[in-house]
C-alpha cells in the first residue's frame, strides 16, 4: 500500500484546527495533516508541492487572504483540480452565499459549539477520504 | 370671368392693406366730388339752357322787330331808311351783323362786323313760303354765332298823290313776301359767362373738396384717438404689462369700447394676479414637496445605509463572538473529556452547565443573524401550496408524539417568499410544541378569509398567555420561561412579526392563561394571492 495522500487544512483558529485534528483522530483517520493558517501561505504550498492531497480542509475568514480568495486563486492557477474541497462555515446563511459563487466546493462543515455536532459534521470528510482512497486502489 | 374675380381679389387685397383714416377720408372724398359733379352739372346744363333760350327769344324779336320796321323802306326801296334802320339793330349787344335783301335777294342794306354767311336755298326757299311769321335759326362759325332770319311780308301799295302810300288793292288781301333780314349775334359774350360759371363751379368744388378733407381728418383724428388709445394699450397688455388703462372720456360708442374694454383688462388683471399668486403657492408647494421628497429620499438612504450597517455589523459581530465562544465550548468538552477521572461528580456538572450556556449564547448569535438577514426579495416569490407545504412544515418541527398537530381548514395559495412562509408556520407551530404542558397536545393550523385578507392561525391547548403579556412575547429575547426550563431564544415570535410585517400582515394572539393560546396573522390578498383572478396580475 502507497503512502496515504495529505489532508490540507487551511485554518487560522488554532483551537478550530485542534478540533479537526482530534475528530479525525477519533474517526482514525490515518492520513497525513498539513496545517496552513492563511491562504497566502497555502496558496504558496501549493504551488511548491505538487503532491496530490486527499481533501483541502477551508476556513472562511482567515488574515491575509481569506478562504474563497485562496480557492479562486488556486482555480485561476490551474491548482487543486482533482482535489476535493470542503470548507468550514458558521451558518446556513454562508453555505447560501457560497453556493452562489460556484467554486466547485464538495462539501461544508458547520463549526459548532458544542464538540459533538463539529465531530459529528468531520464525519463526512473520514467519508470522502475513504471513498477517494478506495477509486485510487 | 377670371380676371375680374382676380381684380376683385386685388383690390380686397389692396383694401385691406388700407388704414382706417385713408378708408374714411377716400370714401368722403369720393361721395363730395360725386355730389358736387352732379350738381354742378345739373346747375350748369340748366344755366347754359336758359341763356342760350333768352338769346335765341332776343335775336328772334330783333330779327322780328327789323322784319315789320323795314317794311316801308323795303316798298320804296329807300336806302337811307334801310341803313338807319340797320345801324339801330347793330346798337344791340352781341349782332354782328344785319342784312335786308329784297325779295329778289339784292342786298338793299347791310351792317356788319364780320362775313356774313350765305342764306342757303333751303332756307330761302322756307322763308319765301311762309306765309306767316317765321324765324329760322341757324348755328355757324362752330356755334360762335347764331343766325336769325325772317320774312318781311306786305301788302302790295301805290303811291299816293300826297307821297303817302296805301294799299294797292282791297284790304282783305293777305301780305306778301317782300324781302328778308338776317341778323348774327354772337355767342362769345355768352359762353364766357357759362365759362365764368364753369370756373367757379370747380372753384367751389374743389374748396368743398379741400373743407371735406380738412372736416374728414378732422373727424378721422376724433374718432381714431381713442382708437389708438385702445389699440397702444392693448398692444402694452399683450405684452404683459397689465398696469395701463385706456383714457378715454367721450360718451360715444368708442367711449363705451374704452369702457367695456378698461373693464375687461382691469378683470384680466385681476385673474393674472389671481393666477399669479396661485402660481407662487403651487411653486411653493411644489418646492416643499420636492424638499421633502428629498428629505425622505436622503432619509430612505440613510436608513438603507444604517440597515446595511446594522446587517453587517451583526455579521461581523456574529462572527467575531461566535469563533471565541466555539472555542470555550470545545475546549469545555475537552477539558471534561480527558479530564474526566480528575474530576468529580460536580465538576462534570458545571462542565455540562458550562457547555449548555455556549450553546445558549450561539443560539442566541444565532438568532441575531436571522433576525437582522429577513428581507423581502420581489424576485424571490413564487407561488406557495400552504396545502402541500404544511405537512412538510409540521414534519420538520418533529413534535414528540404526545401532540398531534392538524391543519383544520383548506390553505390557499400564496404568492410570497417561500421561505418565509416556512418561517412563520414553523416558528409558530414549534413555539407550540416547546411550551406544550399537557399530556395529550393539539396544536391545529387554520385559516378564514375575508374581502382583504387570508386570516391564519394556529392555535393549542398549551398552557395559555396572561393577557398583560400578549405584547412583550413578540418583542426579541423575551420569554416569558426561565430559560433553564424551556431552552428558547425568544427570537421565533418577533421573526415572525417581522415577516408578517413585511407582506403588510397583522399578528396577534388570542390566549385563556391555563387553556391554551391562539396565534393569528393576516396576509392581504392583493400582495400574496395566487387565484385565478389575480394570477394574471402576478404574471409579469
Amino acid at each position: 500500500m502507497s503512502e496515504l495522500a495529505p489532508i490540507l487544512l487551511i485554518e487560522d483558529d488554532r483551537i478550530d484546527a485542534m478540533t479537526v485534528t482530534r475528530a479525525l483522530k477519533e474517526l482514525g483517520v490515518a492520513n497525513p495533516l498539513v496545517h496552513l493558517g492563511d491562504g497566502e501561505a497555502a496558496l504558496e504550498y501549493v504551488k511548491a508541492d505538487k503532491r496530490q492531497f486527499c481533501v483541502v480542509l477551508l476556513d472562511l475568514n482567515m488574515p491575509k487572504m481569506g478562504g474563497v480568495e485562496f480557492l479562486k486563486a488556486a482555480r485561476a492557477n490551474g491548482l487543486l483540480k482533482d482535489v476535493a474541497v470542503m470548507v468550514f462555515i458558521g451558518s446556513d446563511e454562508d453555505r447560501d452565499r457560497l453556493e452562489k459563487l460556484n467554486l466547485g466546493i464538495a462539501g461544508y462543515i458547520v463549526k459548532s459549539v458544542d464538540y459533538k455536532k463539529f465531530a459529528e459534521s468531520v464525519k463526512m470528510i473520514e467519508k470522502y477520504i475513504t471513498a477517494s482512497q478506495r477509486t485510487e486502489k | 370671368m377670371n380676371r375680374l374675380r382676380d381684380i376683385i381679389v386685388r383690390l380686397d387685397r389692396a383694401l385691406r392693406r388700407i388704414g382706417l383714416k385713408t378708408k374714411i377720408i377716400a370714401v368722403t372724398a369720393f361721395a363730395t366730388i360725386l355730389v358736387t359733379i352732379v350738381s354742378s352739372g345739373f346747375f350748369y346744363a340748366r344755366t347754359k339752357a336758359i341763356i342760350f333760350d333768352n338769346l335765341q327769344k332776343r335775336g328772334m324779336t330783333i330779327c322780328e322787330n327789323l322784319g315789320r320796321g323795314a317794311k316801308y323802306g323795303v316798298l320804296t326801296e329807300d336806302a337811307v331808311i334801310l341803313g338807319e334802320l340797320v345801324e339801330g339793330v347793330m346798337q344791340n349787344e352781341d349782332v354782328v351783323y344785319v342784312v335786308i335783301q329784297n325779295e329778289q335777294g339784292e342786298t338793299l342794306a347791310e351792317k356788319t362786323t364780320v362775313k356774313v354767311p350765305q342764306m342757303d336755298e333751303l332756307k330761302k326757299k322756307a322763308l319765301r313760303s311762309q306765309r306767316s311769321e317765321v324765324i329760322s335759326v341757324t348755328d355757324i362759325y362752330n356755334y360762335s354765332i347764331y343766325d336769325f332770319s325772317c320774312p318781311i311780308l306786305a301788302q302790295k301799295v301805290r303811291l299816293t298823290e300826297t307821297g303817302g302810300i296805301e294799299p294797292a288793292s282791297d284790304k282783305k288781301a293777305s301780305p306778301q313776301l317782300r324781302g328778308t333780314v338776317q341778323v348774327g349775334i354772337s355767342l362769345s359774350n355768352v359762353l364766357n359767362k357759362l365759362r365764368d360759371i364753369l370756373r367757379g363751379i370747380i372753384i367751389l368744388t374743389m374748396i368743398i373738396i379741400g373743407i371735406n378733407t380738412v372736416c374728414s381728418l378732422g373727424f378721422v383724428r376724433v374718432i381714431m384717438k381713442p382708437i389708438k388709445e385702445i389699440a397702444s394699450v392693448a398692444g402694452k397688455i399683450a405684452s404683459g404689462d397689465l398696469s395701463h388703462t385706456a383714457d378715454v372720456s367721450s360718451q360715444d360708442e368708442i367711449g363705451q369700447l374704452a369702457r367695456q374694454f378698461n373693464v375687461m383688462t382691469e378683470s384680466v388683471r385681476n385673474h393674472t394676479q389671481e393666477l399669479t399668486k396661485e402660481i407662487v403657492e403651487r411653486k411653493r408647494a411644489e418646492d416643499t414637496l420636492e424638499k421633502l421628497n428629498k428629505e425622505l429620499k436622503n432619509t430612505t438612504e440613510k436608513l438603507m445605509l444604517s440597515n446595511r450597517g446594522l446587517r453587517e455589523f451583526a455579521h461581523i459581530v456574529a462572527h467575531d463572538l461566535k469563533s471565541p465562544l466555539r472555542a470555550i465550548g470545545i475546549l469545555a468538552h475537552m477539558l471534561s473529556a480527558d479530564y474526566a477521572d480528575k474530576l468529580d461528580e460536580e465538576g462534570q456538572s458545571r462542565f455540562k452547565l458550562l457547555i449548555g450556556r455556549t450553546e445558549r449564547m450561539s443560539n442566541l448569535i444565532d438568532g441575531i443573524l436571522q433576525y437582522v438577514e429577513i428581507k423581502r426579495t420581489k424576485s424571490k416569490d413564487e407561488k406557495v401550496e400552504l396545502k402541500a407545504l404544511l405537512p412538510e412544515v409540521i414534519d420538520s418541527v418533529k413534535s414528540p408524539a404526545n401532540i398531534e398537530v392538524t391543519v383544520e381548514d383548506e390553505l390557499p395559495v400564496v404568492i410570497c417568499e417561500r421561505a418565509h412562509i416556512v418561517d412563520i408556520f414553523s416558528n409558530l407551530i414549534s413555539n407550540a410544541v416547546k411550551y406544550m404542558d399537557k399530556a395529550e397536545g393539539k396544536i391545529t393550523v387554520g385559516c378564514s378569509e375575508d374581502a382583504e385578507c387570508w386570516k391564519f392561525y394556529v392555535a393549542d391547548n398549551g398552557p395559555g398567555i396572561e393577557e398583560k403579556y400578549f405584547g412583550k412575547i413578540f418583542q426579541i429575547f423575551q420569554t416569558l420561561s426561565p430559560r433553564d426550563q424551556i431552552e428558547a431564544t425568544g427570537i421565533s415570535l418577533s421573526i415572525v412579526k417581522k415577516i408578517v410585517e413585511i407582506y403588510d400582515g397583522k399578528i396577534w394572539v388570542e390566549s385563556k392563561a391555563g387553556s391554551g393560546s391562539t396565534f393569528y396573522f393576516t396576509l392581504p390578498k392583493q400582495m400574496v394571492t395566487a387565484n385565478e383572478r389575480t394570477g394574471a396580475n402576478t404574471a409579469y
